[in-house]
């Protein structure tokens, strides 16, 4: 197992931006290598992870004169919008500071179960909700 | 027209286990507009009008992993004088991305497609990617250096 997954956004910033939409505009991959991993390169990444598991979310600009950083994260389960914390499948969600820029992490804290998630980006001083929904998959 | 940039994502533990890049190896430019397609795949194909600036920027998705540098750019392209690929640093960039590929690309007549080479460093270990390019005419606007950029 790896103790660390990156799950990375590569967002086109002025595009979406211009848009007012991440469709088209944002592109998601792992490192997680897992076999029920699906959707590399896409808005709708599904990354497998296990228990336990660190996930750490970055964001980068394919623009790179632009800023971008993830403000949120969103939890969803069969389509609801998970509203108690504890319903959420991670614990010790958070913002973090790193030379090479500042990333969200997170704890896996549930054994098994499928759920979906959104990550609010902040361009340009402008706060959007990516539109499509990526998944994380907990399980062998 | 701005300039234009390619981002390559890297799985650089995935490349070294099955010693290859392929399946490991994330593509994305901001030219789509322009004709680019496979966005986010490893089959990009980069649509350029006219004379244009290009910068690679490779960012390894194993960010507690080995570094992954691009050391060259070569292939067709290259050698028929199409893309002019230099080296660049910029104080603007720190962390390790201060030093960049960035290339010239030739505007063409007719439309045509060149292929290209990455050649990478993942740890110690060479690795290489061979990308493509579709070269266009169009409205040529080419500063003599990226911004911020002078030659290394």
């Amino acid at each position: 197992m790896i103790p660390q997954l990156n799950i990375v956004s590569l967002v086109n910033t002025v595009a979406a931006l211009s848009d007012n939409c991440f469709n088209g505009n944002l592109y998601m991959a792992d490192n997680s290598r897992g076999a029920k991993t699906t959707g590399q390169g896409t808005d709708a990444l599904c990354t497998q992870v296990q228990f336990a598991q660190v996930l750490n979310w970055h964001a980068w600009a394919i623009n790179v004169q632009m800023d971008i950083e993830i403000c949120d994260i969103r939890w969803y389960q069969n389509g609801a919008l998970i509203t108690d914390p504890a319903q959420e499948p991670v614990t010790k969600s958070k913002l973090y500071g790193a030379p090479s820029g500042d990333y969200w992490a997170a704890v896996i804290d549930k054994q098994t179960g499928e759920y979906q998630y959104q990550l609010k980006f902040k361009m340009a001083g402008e706060e959007m909700w990516m539109n499509s929904f990526a998944r994380i998959y907990i399980g062998n | 027209m701005g300039q234009l940039a390619i981002v390559v994502t890297v799985d650089q533990q995935g490349a070294l286990a099955s010693g290859q890049l392929a399946g490991n190896i994330y593509l994305i430019d901001n030219n789509k507009h322009a004709g680019s397609t496979s966005e986010g795949t490893e089959d990009l194909v980069t649509h350029i009008e006219g004379s244009q600036i290009m910068n690679w920027l490779v960012l390894g998705l194993d960010l507690q992993g080995p570094a992954v540098t691009l050391e060259n750019v070569c292939g067709e392209a290259v050698e028929k004088g199409i893309m002019v690929p230099q080296q660049f640093e910029s104080p603007e960039l720190g962390a390790g991305l201060g030093l960049w590929w960035g290339a010239t690309v030739d505007s063409s007549e007719k439309e045509q497609s060149y292929s290209y080479t990455l050649k990478f460093k993942i740890g110690d270990k060479p690795m290489s990617y061979d990308g493509q390019i579709v070269v266009k005419k169009g409205f040529s606007n080419v500063p003599s250096k990226p911004c911020g950029a002078h030659k290394k």
